[in-house]
């Protein structure tokens, strides 16, 4: 028997057993399956966890504050004092690095939890109902697909004021119709099902089947989806700093950090540059690492490019 | 299938109507417009001349109207002025037209040509350290901002050859050494990073039909793995590969807006952000609606291709 | 070939209606004016362009008469005459319907302009004033031809046609512009450059690529000094710098319709905080700003020496002293803990360290101020339409010349709407203005200027600036012939540019 057929018959028998267990003991086997037999998923997930770790615990870690700093207009390097030395605001670059970790973690799970969320409603119901509730879902969704991010970034800084918020807007909106799309087609699926045909002949109303019967069915895929938006997310940030539409200074995001000072003083200063590009990097790294690995073990038929 | 080619035409109408809709609304409700942007340059300039050319450019007149009389001329395939620099705004367009086309596809090809190799090695070699290391390759290139990933590409070459890549486009037909000299490095850059999602994608459609009874036979038969591959496997996983990919370069066609920034090169993305952020309302409706045809086109190829390619598929 | 980078598209080709180097950049090598700067001073000397030679003035300074050149051709052949001329300047103080002239509020003096005879124009004032000459050597107005303004008042948006050293080749937006030599041209021997190339380069980095692989020669607006720091480290001797103060600065503009800016106390207080003198040091580093002056360049014919300076509020070499009294002015106001949104726009340089050193200041005082960063479009609509509490605008000049620096201080509700951004009005201060620019005395004049500047930076701190701009170009050192002025619009017929050889 070959590599991959060996592979792909222990993949089975994971999943049998999974099958059996419940609750505690179930999601304690699959931790340690995972770990097991996807080491670079743990890497990612060992990744997640320090950033989530520095994001809690930053008042703690952090050795000063964000903005705290004496002007002097030069950044000075890394030495005892500043682990990886100051901006030109005096400003330590590790500090806003820990509380950058915040703002990464913040844009990232917000937009791709609740554009996800909203993706994963408008796709559950449009294949639900189907006829008419689906056909306009799916041209609001196509609408929203094939507008450029740019515009609505635009019109998002401006409309609602500029920072974090604005971010946070203009990356979920994009995510909804590419979630929206993919549940839907493992929804309809799951729609034809006798069991659901079942269920609405004895009366069940909508909400309820859908929430009991078809979501926990495509929740593999819309965990897999927020995942893979976590890292985008944190990447766009970047781009719309970049096109000057992103977080606002003083406020620490890696993605501020590496196109301001780190562009500015990218050769007298490095550091400025390489400190959040690394962190930027290894976080999306992190999430994609994990993402895959957890869509290779949950479902590998999952079609979610 | 003739009636399904025609319902899709057709329900691509709501769609890009729906676009014009959402950006026209969405370029008037954005504060500031052209006029007050053209005299941007040195502090301020009196109300009395803003007022003025805002008049002269019909920027005055009540919002129905100038929707009317936009949707108007688009039927009849009169896209206006830009308000800029007052010339055809599908004159402005097809100039770019080109050149983010030719990168699109660069870059397509170059991600396709990283993409179907790795991922049918990773699949084949699933957790083994070579699967690991293509896909920990592939990862990298999603995990860097492309702005920084092109100022780095640009510096290196700076320092390594004080040679930076050609400003100005020549056409590929003219010199195609100067013309690959400019777009080839966005190319790589671009490329490099969605060849990502295509390699996970070939991957895993191709872990998906090894698993097949199919392939289990010709494995049973004791045909020659390589020939497994290639005959079975390759072929029948291509057509979610095709999918992504296509729908990827749909996505670059209009999505290069920071790297066409970085490197210069003076296409499509560039122009749309100039033109949001010199508020030149005119451009921006087109071009947005060129990019959503595109989208929407790009799309229904895929679907008929899918159709074309997979029997299964019946479109009735 | 002369390449050099130009940071922004032209909005037109039209000197007349542009504000911005963007159009003179690429545009004037096609052009000639009446007057210009001396290339070799480029600051405040100026000599005939177009112009045979300086004007006659008569004795009561009402009348300028000007004799032009006879050898001047446009590039379509036809010989410049003084009617040429008078279009020019009808079309700048008296645009016809649908062309705008931002700038001919600048020409409220002029009575009249007659064409004597072909090679003889006349300007006749209906008040005398210290800046009528300055305003004939505007690098923006460029002499057009009067019969193409007669075929078509809007000719010169679209299209070029001057006398200038440099024919027009092509423009492609978003990419280049090009130009070769005039064989034409009047001065003869000149220009003595081929031709030339203006490419468009928006990002810096990008910038500063070029330069150091000498795809482009030079920039002539100014690189920021940890720009000309990477240039100068990898080209260095072949590589030239000049530096100079610039006719350029930002202005803390309040929005005075508004509580509790409308309290001069509040203002005052929130230009105390300012240390400008440390400032100015520290941000010269990292952007484009570095002088201290009030409202004429630190340097200029016009500054106010630095002894008197220090007296205004805002302008205190002791900080402490500046800090405790702007504390005790805001909890005399009412508002110890002020807190206010600090309107932006989103362009690095010099705009976001400027606001990053603003807000740290602000908060020695006990004062929060969120900075709130919007495009361009959306920041100067907002400027305008009184949407913000406190803003950072700026202002830039070809010339030394209170007249131009003032016109911004003008009330709102008259001479200066749509300049004004603190939306004031005050007629003192409109006085105080007029009676300037009526000043011929250049002595008297300066005093005239200094008083305005106690009143209306200190007094009532209506307007503040924040630290004047400072230019660094750093280019190939081929290049010769450009001396860096102190603005970025003057001498850009680039007539006297060369490339040296280097072999």
């Amino acid at each position: 028997m070959s590599e991959a057929a060996r592979l792909a018959a222990e993949d089975e028998a994971a999943r049998l057993r999974h099958l059996e267990d419940t609750g505690w003991r179930r999601f304690r086997r699959g931790t340690f399956d995972f770990m097991k037999r996807r080491p670079l998923g743990t890497v990612g997930a060992v990744i997640i966890i320090l950033m989530i770790g520095a994001a809690v615990f930053a008042d703690a870690v952090a050795p000063y504050g964000p903005h705290e700093g004496e002007f002097t207009g030069l950044p000075t390097p890394p030495d005892g004092k500043h682990l990886l030395g100051t901006d030109s605001f005096g400003r330590d670059v590790f500090s806003r690095l820990i509380y950058g970790s915040q703002t990464a973690l913040l844009v990232g799970f917000s937009s791709s939890l609740v554009g996800s969320t909203l993706g994963l409603i408008l796709g559950v119901v449009g294949a639900y109902f189907g006829g008419k509730v689906d056909e306009i879902i799916q041209r609001l969704m196509d609408v929203l697909i094939s507008f450029p991010l740019i515009v609505i970034a635009i019109a998002v800084v401006a409309a609602l004021g500029p920072g974090t918020t604005n971010v946070i807007v203009a990356v979920t909106l994009p995510v909804i119709p590419r979630v929206a799309r993919v549940v839907r087609s493992s929804a309809l699926a799951i729609v034809q099902m006798p069991y659901i045909e079942a269920a609405r002949s004895v009366g069940v109303r909508a909400p309820r089947i859908m929430a009991r019967h078809i979501v926990p069915n495509v929740f593999a895929s819309f965990l897999i989806m927020v995942t893979a938006f976590l890292g985008q997310a944190i990447l766009l940030e970047a781009s719309l700093s970049f096109l000057g539409l992103g977080v606002v200074e003083p406020e620490p995001a890696w993605g501020l950090m590496l196109r301001g000072q780190g562009m500015t003083f990218l050769h007298q200063a490095p550091w400025l540059a390489i400190a959040p590009g690394v962190a930027i990097s290894l976080s999306v790294f992190g999430f994609n690492l994990f993402g895959d690995s957890l869509r290779d073990a949950l479902d590998p038929r999952l079609r979610t490019a | 299938m003739q009636r399904y080619v025609i319902g899709r035409l057709l329900l691509m109408i709501p769609t890009l109507l729906g676009v014009a809709i959402l950006t026209f609304a969405i370029m008037r409700v954005v504060p500031g417009d052209v006029v007050v942007l053209r005299y941007a340059g040195s502090g301020a300039v009196p109300q009395e001349v803003i007022d003025a050319e805002r008049k002269e450019l019909g920027l005055d007149r009540p919002m129905p109207e100038q929707f009317a009389e936009w949707m108007l001329d688009i039927v009849r395939l009169d896209f206006g002025h830009s308000l800029w620099t007052d010339r055809p705004v599908m004159d402005e367009i097809k100039g770019r037209f080109g050149i983010s086309l030719e990168l699109a596809l660069l870059a397509t090809l170059l991600a396709t040509a990283l993409a179907l190799p790795l991922g049918v090695i990773a699949a084949v070699k699933q957790d083994t350290w070579i699967d690991y290391v293509i896909r920990v390759f592939s990862i990298g290139g999603l995990a860097m901002p492309s702005f920084w990933l092109g100022i780095l590409v640009i510096l290196g070459l700076v320092v390594a050859f004080q040679w930076a890549p050609p400003l100005i486009f020549v056409p590929l037909w003219e010199d195609p050494i100067a013309n690959l000299a400019q777009l080839i490095w966005p190319a790589i850059v671009v490329g490099y990073r969605y060849s990502a999602v295509a390699t996970r994608m070939t991957r895993s459609s191709v872990l998906e039909v090894l698993r097949e009874d199919y392939v289990r036979t010709a494995r049973a038969k004791g045909l020659k793995e390589t020939l497994v591959i290639i005959r079975h496997a390759l072929r029948n996983s291509l057509l979610p590969v095709v999918t992504v990919i296509s729908l990827e370069f749909a996505f670059l066609f209009g999505g290069l807006v920071v790297t066409e920034q970085v490197f210069n090169v003076n296409g499509l993305g560039k122009l749309l952000v100039d033109a949001v952020s010199q508020r030149d309302y005119t451009l921006v409706q087109a071009l947005v609606l060129v990019f959503a045809f595109m989208f929407v086109f790009i799309n229904f190829i895929v679907d008929l291709l899918y159709g074309a390619l997979d029997p299964r598929i019946k479109y009735t | 070939m002369l390449t050099y980078i130009v940071s922004a598209e032209p909005p037109t080709f039209d000197g007349h209606q542009s504000t911005t180097f963007a159009t003179l950049m690429p545009a004037s090598p096609h052009y000639s004016t009446l007057y210009k700067l001396d290339p070799a001073d480029n600051v405040s000397k100026i000599v005939p362009d177009v112009a045979a030679a300086m004007p006659q003035v008569s004795a009561d300074k009402l009348t300028y008469t000007v004799k032009l050149r006879t050898d001047v051709k446009f590039h379509d052949g036809t010989t410049m005459t003084s009617e040429d001329v008078k279009a020019t300047y009808d079309k700048i103080m008296n645009p016809p319907t649908g062309v705008t002239s931002p700038r001919r509020g600048v020409y409220a003096a002029v009575d009249s302009v007659t064409a004597t005879d072909p090679s003889t124009i006349t300007f006749k004032l209906k008040f005398a004033t210290g800046s009528f000459l300055a305003s004939l050597a505007s690098p923006w107005n460029y002499i057009y031809s009067a019969a193409k303004l007669r075929s078509d008042p809007k000719f010169y948006e679209k299209n070029i046609m001057g006398t200038g050293p440099f024919t027009f080749i092509e423009y492609v937006k978003g990419s280049h512009w090009s130009g070769r030599k005039n064989p034409n041209y009047f001065e003869k021997g000149k220009p003595y450059l081929d031709a030339y190339r203006a490419v468009f380069i928006t990002d810096p980095s990008r910038q500063t690529a070029a330069i150091r692989s000498k795809q482009a020669m030079i920039e002539f607006r100014g690189f920021t000094p940890t720009q000309v720091s990477e240039l100068s480290a990898a080209l260095g001797t072949q590589l030239a710098i000049q530096e100079a103060s610039w006719v350029c600065v930002n202005y803390i503009s309040f929005n005075t319709t508004k509580a509790p800016f409308n309290d001069e106390r509040v203002r005052r207080a929130l230009t105390l905080a300012v240390d400008r003198w440390a400032g100015g040091a520290a941000l010269s580093r990292q952007t484009i700003v570095k002088g201290v002056g009030g409202l004429m360049r630190p340097g200029g014919p016009f500054a106010m020496p630095d002894a008197e300076l220090e007296r205004i509020p805002g302008f205190y070499k002791d900080n402490a002293k500046a800090v405790a009294e702007a504390k005790s002015l805001l909890a005399a106001a009412g508002v110890p803990n002020l807190t206010f949104a600090f309107h932006n726009r989103n362009v690095t340089t010099p705009y976001e360290p400027v606001a990053l050193f603003l807000i740290n200041e602000w908060k020695k005082i006990g004062v929060t101020a969120t900075h709130t960063v919007k495009e361009t479009a959306a920041y100067l609509a907002d400027l305008r339409n009184k949407n913000f509490d406190v803003g950072l605008d700026f202002n830039c000049d070809y010339f030394d010349e209170p007249d131009l620096q003032l016109a911004k201080f003008y009330s709102a509700s008259k001479l200066g709407a749509g300049l004004n951004l603190s939306h004031y009005d005050d007629t003192k201060l409109d006085g105080m203005i007029d009676a300037q620019a009526r000043e011929t005395d250049p002595e008297k004049r300066k005093q005239l200027v200094w008083e305005i500047e106690r009143y209306a930076m200190g007094e009532k701190a209506w307007q503040v600036p924040v630290i004047w701009w400072h230019r660094v170009i750093p280019h190939l050192a081929t290049v010769r012939g450009y001396r860096i002025g102190s603005n970025h619009y003057t001498t850009m017929d680039m007539a006297n540019i060369w490339l040296a050889d280097t072999r």
